[in-house]
């Protein structure tokens, strides 16, 4: 195992127990002695009432080992527009800084942000938590968890057209300059520098949502129809942005459907069928007896010994 | 006799370079016309969303916002001129 830390994440439809997994799993990882810590990126947050504590701002030491923190996106949101109007106020002139005032207020609410919000908190608990064997994050609801792993890819396309965009002006200008004899250094252009900055950064994230070793994703879902066909949309979607899935997990399983049909919708990837527990596993107490049976060991293991058989 | 060859070596001196000057305004002019055409395509592509044009991802206009006072106030200039954008780029290339 890479002890640079691994990155697993846990999405689904709604309602299959992606909180519930995420919990067993880091509970499970924390008893096998690894440094743990479990973040919901949720924002419907109920991490805190599986472990049966009470809610916090901050985050939470269940062990030495082992942390779980719920993010707040709005948090996240006014972190960084006030990081952006700060910079603004340092660069714009006063009056044209006030009247973009009203739009920063309204950008807040629009589409794209929300997502921005969860790559930023991302990157920060990524940073703030770097000395940890893995970080487990209970995804929100598909739909935003599928534009936070889209929004990379979809950024890098915008950033390649406006790098080429700006390459030109300053083509242009360079010109000017020459004709006038003037000095011109196109590296100091703070648009140019700005754009690769954010195409390194967003793919140095695609590199390692693509790398085994460093991030691995887990789509739960449970026995029914509707949630078979939406994570087999969640696949197909991560699947095309070349993101590594680790597994498949099916939770709540009663043998209702055949394995055999799971398995010929998610072929060529490791499967795991959790069992329905005889009562809702609330409390730490109930997660330790719950990950002591033998198929959710044996999935533990195929998180901390990759490709190895155990069984 | 000196003097007088002096002074009229200064005025051609001076002569050249309004021709050179002149020269160049004409040769730049319609480059400059196209940066600011380019540039104001680059501000409508980040900033659109700022003028009612669904556009980039909302992070990338944000994170180049700070830069981009020039290319705003450029936008809206723009907004001005945009009912007659033949005789804008008439007047232009009559200088040319």
């Amino acid at each position: 195992m890479d002890k640079k830390g691994k990155n697993l994440f846990f999405l689904g439809k709604g309602g299959t127990g992606k909180t519930t997994i995420s919990a067993l799993t880091a509970t499970a990882l924390a008893e096998k002695g690894e440094k743990v810590v479990l973040l919901s990126m949720d924002p419907a947050h109920n991490l805190f009432d599986v472990f049966q504590i009470n809610s916090s701002k901050n985050a939470v030491k269940l062990h030495d080992n082992f942390i779980i923190e719920e993010i707040d996106i709005q948090y996240w949101i006014k972190t960084y527009l006030k990081s952006i109007e700060e910079k603004i106020a340092g660069s714009y002139k006063y009056l044209t800084a006030l009247s973009l005032e009203k739009h920063i207020n309204t950008i807040r609410y629009s589409p794209g942000l929300e997502e921005y919000a969860l790559q930023y908190a991302y990157e920060a608990v990524e940073k703030k938590y770097k000395d940890y064997t893995y970080r487990l994050f209970d995804m929100p609801p598909t739909a935003l968890a599928l534009r936070f792993f889209n929004l990379p890819i979809l950024s890098l396309i915008w950033l390649e057209q406006l790098i080429d965009l700006r390459k030109k002006i300053l083509e242009k200008h360079k010109i000017i300059n020459d004709v006038y004899k003037r000095d011109f250094a196109k590296t100091d252009d703070k648009i140019l520098n700005q754009l690769f900055r954010m195409q390194s950064d967003n793919e140095k994230i695609i590199k390692n949502l693509q790398d085994v070793k460093k991030s691995g994703i887990y789509i739960i879902l449970n026995e029914d129809n509707l949630s078979l066909s939406e994570s087999a949309n969640i696949y197909k979607m991560i699947s095309e942005n070349r993101f590594s899935i680790d597994g498949i997990l099916v939770n709540k399983y009663q043998d209702v459907m055949k394995q055999g049909d799971f398995e010929k919708k998610f072929t060529n990837l490791s499967l795991h069928f959790f069992p329905l527990g005889q009562h809702t596993l609330i409390g730490m107490t109930d997660l330790k007896e719950y990950i002591n049976n033998e198929m959710f060991q044996q999935y533990i293991y195929s998180i901390m010994l990759p490709g190895e058989n155990i069984f | 006799m000196q003097n007088f060859l002096n002074k009229f070596l200064k005025s051609l001196r001076d002569k050249k370079q309004v021709l050179t000057d002149s020269a160049r305004h004409k040769a730049v002019d319609v480059i400059k016309w196209e940066i600011s055409e380019l540039e104001n395509i680059f501000a409508l592509l980040v900033l659109g969303s700022f003028v009612g044009i669904p556009a980039t991802p909302s992070p990338i206009t944000l994170n180049l916002l700070p830069y981009m006072e020039k290319e705003l106030q450029m936008m809206m200039e723009k907004v001005v001129t945009a009912s007659g954008p033949i005789s804008d780029l008439f007047s232009h290339l009559d200088t040319a």
